[in-house]
């Protein structure tokens, strides 16, 4: 009770008190005990309190901007004493909330320019996201029901998975070419003349660590039959233009 | 010269009211010769009929009463008369002519200031020397002392320091009268932990009715300085209470805090009356003189504002570089304030921007950073200003209102944190608080301070008090 009758008069005090709002005030004080009206006069204050129960006597007008105008710029500022303001630096501390909400990396001077290997490098956690979501959308493809819903599913499902092995492409390239040039290095700190490779070397490596790969996992069939139907592809094509 | 003091205040008697009722009416009043032109005719009737009136209350045996309505108007009136003839009679001796109405003139109105309080002196040019008088020590203040106040009529002090003491000391004989405990530890209220109370702020009413501390958390004690009583706590702060003050010759209490706020307590009904905003950091330190007005310093916020309280507006300052530490009125139109940076701002309430700043008023250091102002004392309508700071010395200043400066008049070498300084009333005491530690905090220490009181005794020599 006590709390609702402090909320009427702390709103009630800024606006002139009429006759029905004094009489409700007073209607709620004579209920309450005297212990309670003293803890309330001394939570509001005692000019809120006389001014709720006695009414507001002088005609107080808000003192607006053009009052508090000073006469001319070498008096001080005369600002309003009632309103609260926040310590200082409070300003900045929201700006910068603002801001780093804001920035797109592509556009944004402050990233640099773009550099391939510290990229793949700063986003290889995006693999891991993607494995993630594939395994995601897998449980989702036995709940859902429709087709064209699964189709849809399948679709992205494997979008992702290729994504995935193409980054793991591009990173075990990288590898290869890391370890050349270190066995080159080595090469020169011993004094022996380096051994640098050529692309059909290079390629000729891939191609059997490929070999290797297809063999350890079992593969190596199906990958061949691949590989002799493209080729028959290919050579029926030929045959037909000449 | 004796006759016009007594004129104007005279204890006891019903006469009292009415004399000050006379000179305020004399003062206003045109000069002698112009009085003596007008208004001989009614002069001579008014005697007249005092006289009948008395005559007749004699003869019938009633008493005066009856006729007490016409009485106190004509008895003013002749003492009005009184009064003026005996000055133009001591004018007379030294000049002539007009020069007389003159002076007349101008005599009234010294006077008349100075019988409300408002009579400006220049003094500081008259300080001779200052020596070092009685040294104020007591077991219970082993700690630094970090705030003290003097009582209006200048018989007593009270003192406070980084212990939960608070000592009564009498001016004459330097000895403590009483002393009262301040609760050894507070609970500060955020994290539970209990703390030693360390009084960082005084003050006292006019009438010696109320005595307000700040015990280092952000709770008020009001306590009787006569009966030495706890009467009251004031719990509506929310951060440390940094320092208060009373409005001269009223109840009111003025308090600021690390909060930001400004509160207002009427001590007459022992309540919170209102809270005004508009610092942005803890607010540091607050004055106040007769009217409803109170001026804060703003710590790191680098303004001072002049609180109007019945207009519930501001007056904002600005100027000073680094944080404001303390703030005193010199009089109604004038205040002065001392920075962290060391330097001191004399101001009017007029401009926005200081008359005059001394810059590094105190020195500066060993590792380069300037010795910054711990404590302001100031004899209110005068132009003498005392700074301390921990540089070893408390200067005396001259404020030079026309030329806008801050002249250096004396140095009295004391060594330690200057925490308190207070002139008594006619200036011829400087009562300097000295700490081996900041009052707020334990920066670093003065070995060779020792925590206690100096009373300085500072010699003036009085010229003749000049309006300005």
């Amino acid at each position: 009770m006590s709390s609702s009758s402090e909320s009427e008069m702390a709103s009630e005090h800024e606006e002139s008190a009429d006759e029905e709002t004094q009489a409700e005030i007073r209607q709620d004080l004579k209920t309450m005990s005297f212990e309670e009206i003293m803890k309330l006069k001394e939570e509001l204050g005692a000019k809120v309190y006389k001014e709720a129960v006695l009414g507001v006597k002088s005609a107080k007008t808000k003192k607006s901007k053009t009052d508090l105008k000073r006469l001319n710029k070498n008096r001080p500022r005369e600002m309003s004493a009632k309103k609260q303001v926040p310590f200082l630096g409070a300003e900045l501390r929201i700006e910068r909330k603002n801001q780093s909400q804001q920035r797109d990396p592509r556009f944004d001077e402050k990233s640099g320019d773009y550099n391939i290997e510290t990229f793949k490098k700063n986003y290889r956690f995006v693999t891991k996201i993607r494995n993630r979501e594939v395994n995601h959308l897998k449980k989702k493809l036995d709940e859902v029901e429709d087709n064209n819903e699964k189709q849809e599913i399948k679709h992205t499902m494997q979008r992702l998975i290729n994504k995935n092995v193409e980054e793991k492409k591009w990173h075990q390239k990288q590898y290869t070419l890391k370890k050349e040039r270190a066995e080159i290095q080595m090469a020169h700190n011993e004094g022996k003349q380096p051994q640098y490779l050529t692309k059909k070397e290079r390629r000729a490596k891939e191609l059997v660590h490929q070999f290797e790969q297809l063999k350890r996992d079992g593969k190596l069939n199906k990958h061949l039959e691949k590989r002799r139907k493209k080729n028959a592809a290919k050579d029926r094509k030929r045959i037909a233009i000449e | 010269m004796k006759m016009s003091s007594s004129f104007f205040f005279k204890s006891g008697g019903k006469s009292s009211k009415k004399r000050k009722h006379t000179s305020e009416s004399s003062a206003t009043q045109k000069p002698m010769s112009e009085y003596a032109i007008h208004r001989p005719k009614a002069v001579n009737e008014e005697i007249l009929s005092s006289d009948e009136s008395e005559y007749n209350a004699e003869v019938e045996g009633y008493p005066l009463a009856s006729d007490e309505d016409e009485m106190p108007q004509d008895k003013r009136l002749r003492l009005a008369k009184k009064y003026l003839s005996e000055i133009k009679t001591q004018e007379a001796e030294h000049f002539d002519g007009l020069k007389i109405n003159q002076n007349m003139e101008q005599r009234l109105q010294v006077e008349y200031l100075e019988s409300i309080g408002k009579l400006h002196r220049n003094i500081a040019a008259g300080v001779i020397m200052c020596g070092v008088g009685l040294v104020l020590k007591h077991k219970l203040h082993h700690a630094p002392i970090c705030s003290q106040v003097l009582s209006a009529d200048g018989r007593y002090l009270y003192t406070g320091a980084k212990s939960q003491y608070v000592l009564k000391w009498s001016t004459e004989s330097g000895k403590v009268l009483a002393k009262f405990d301040v609760t050894p530890t507070r609970e500060d209220h955020d994290t539970g932990t209990k703390r030693r109370s360390h009084v960082i702020a005084i003050t006292l009413s006019t009438d010696m009715k109320f005595l307000a501390l700040a015990e280092g958390g952000s709770h008020i004690q009001i306590w009787c300085p006569v009966t030495m009583k706890h009467l009251k706590t004031f719990k509506g702060h929310r951060d440390i209470v940094s320092s208060l003050v009373f409005r001269k010759g009223s109840h009111e209490l003025y308090s600021v805090a690390k909060d930001r706020s400004v509160k207002i307590w009427s001590l007459d009904e022992m309540a919170y009356v209102e809270t005004l905003f508009g610092h942005q950091s803890g607010v540091t330190s607050i004055d106040a003189l007769d009217r409803e007005r109170a001026i804060t310093a703003g710590g790191s916020d680098c303004s001072l504002r002049i609180w109007k309280i019945k207009e519930e507006s501001q007056l904002i300052y600005n100027g000073h570089r680094d944080g404001i530490e303390c703030v005193k009125f010199l009089n109604d139109e004038h205040f002065i304030s001392g920075g962290v940076d060391g330097s001191i701002g004399l101001w009017t309430t007029l401009k926005k921007k200081p008359l005059c700043m001394a810059n590094q008023a105190h020195g500066i250091a060993e590792n380069g950073v300037a010795n910054g102002i711990t404590a302001i004392a100031v004899i209110v309508n005068t132009d003498l200003v005392a700074s301390g700071s921990y540089d070893g010395y408390v200067r005396l200043w001259k404020v030079i209102q026309q030329a806008r400066k801050l002249q250096p008049v004396h140095i009295i070498p004391i060594s330690g944190f200057i925490n308190s300084l207070i002139f008594s009333i006619d200036g011829t005491k400087l009562y300097v608080a000295v700490g081996k530690e900041h009052r707020l905090g334990r920066w670093w220490r003065h070995k060779e301070a020792q925590n206690s009181i100096i009373v300085v005794n500072v010699k003036l020599q009085y010229e003749n008090t000049a309006l300005t």
